[in-house]
This record gives structure tokens, sequence and C-alpha cells, in this order.
């Protein structure tokens, strides 16, 4: 059954499907990419990407690093590198 | 006030208030599978993609952007195929989207969570849907 949040719940558990789903399944990091979203992940725990070596794409990428990325660690913060664009 | 609204092989009638806005409570948000997924939902979901992003999305040649435009249409993601995705709805009408996809990385332990592709129907902007989908 699929997990869901029906008209008329309570608007605090809106926006926590994809985290919690996350959550549960054991992520060590989260990453997005949005500017005009930002004050809402920054409510579910996530900070902008600090600087190129903490997240980066890999060397066949045109452009290396976003500064429109958001992290979330449940982990300690390790050095990351993208295979694909994101 | 009703209004008919063209996406590709459908035809969606999307409901708009007087004020133009649906309550953030008359939307239904559900978490789906890709491996659930149905190709009517995906062409679903990428009809409303190209509609939020617009035609051209990232590539900057148009033989690309049309290519891709295509593909999106079809598959219902841009760049990542997707883990599940968190769908919003009002009443059997699809007006919102976000996917969360398993992107590939090194160290190759890390258990990377990526969240793309946030979506709302450009007649159910600023309901605060994207917001809701946004985690």
């Amino acid at each position: 059954m699929r997990p869901s949040i029906r008209p008329g719940d309570g608007a605090e558990s809106r926006g926590r499907l994809a985290v919690e789903e996350a959550e549960r399944q054991g992520a060590d990091v989260m990453l997005t990419s949005t500017a005009t979203l930002e004050p809402a992940y920054r409510a579910f725990g996530f900070r902008p990407v600090r600087e190129p070596d903490e997240v980066r794409l890999d060397h066949h990428s045109a452009h290396t690093f976003h500064r429109t990325w958001l992290i979330r660690w449940t982990i300690e913060p390790t050095p990351l590198v993208l295979h694909s664009d994101f | 006030m009703n209004r008919v609204l063209e996406q590709g092989d459908h035809v969606m009638v999307a409901r708009v208030r007087d004020d133009g806005c649906a309550r953030l409570d008359e939307i239904a948000f559900d978490l789906l599978y890709e491996d659930h997924a149905s190709a009517s939902e995906r062409a679903l979901i990428g009809d409303l993609l190209v509609k939020a992003f617009g035609w051209r999305h990232r590539p900057t040649r148009l033989a690309t952007a049309l290519r891709r435009r295509s593909t999106v249409r079809q598959r219902g993601y841009t760049l990542h195929l997707p883990h599940y995705r968190v769908l919003a709805w009002a009443g059997d009408q699809l007006v919102g989207a976000r996917m969360v996809c398993r992107p590939s990385c090194d160290p190759p332990g890390v258990h990377l969570y990526g969240f793309g592709d946030a979506a709302v129907h450009p007649a159910w902007r600023r309901c605060g849907i994207a917001r809701a989908i946004g985690g």
C-alpha cells in the first residue's frame, strides 16, 4: 500500500513523505538543487553545499559545482563525486 | 470554473476556484515507487514536467531540446531514473510531482538520495504545492 497523505490531514504532516522515506531507507546524504525552495529544504535540515570539495561532479561534466545545491548529511560529511549531472 | 488543458494524449480538466487557487488541504499526496508506476502515470508526470519546465529544459540547441521533450514526456523524468516519487492530486488530477533518485557517486558505499524534478501544474501554482512536495 502506498504511503499517502489524504485531504484533511494535518498541515504538519505534509511535505515529509519524500524525506521520511529516504530516512526510512537509511539515506546517508540527501542532495537537491533549488533556489526557490531553499527555505522549505532548510526546514528539513538541508543546508547549502559549502564548497566544491564537499560535492562535485566528475571531470566528464561541463560544470563541476552548482551553487544551488542543498545537502543534508546523516553521517559525517565526506567528499562526494557525482558521476552525472545533477 | 473548469479549465481544460491539453496534455499530450490526455485531456485534463483542472478545477480552478474563483480565486484561482485550491486550498492545500484539498490536495492528496501519494508515494509512488518507480517499479510500481504504470506507463500512463509516467506519461502524465512527463506531461506535467514539460508544462512546468517549458519545452526547453537545459539543452541549448533546438534539436536537442525537442528530442529531450519527447523523451521526458514518455519516461516522466528529466535526468535521473526515479527511485520513488511524491505525487500531488486534486481529486483524480495530477497537479504536482517530485522525484527522488539514487545518483551514482564516489565513494560507492555512501547511500545518496537525490531530490529532483519538482513540478507543479501552471494552473495550480501559488497554492503551496511545491513547498509541500519539496521535502
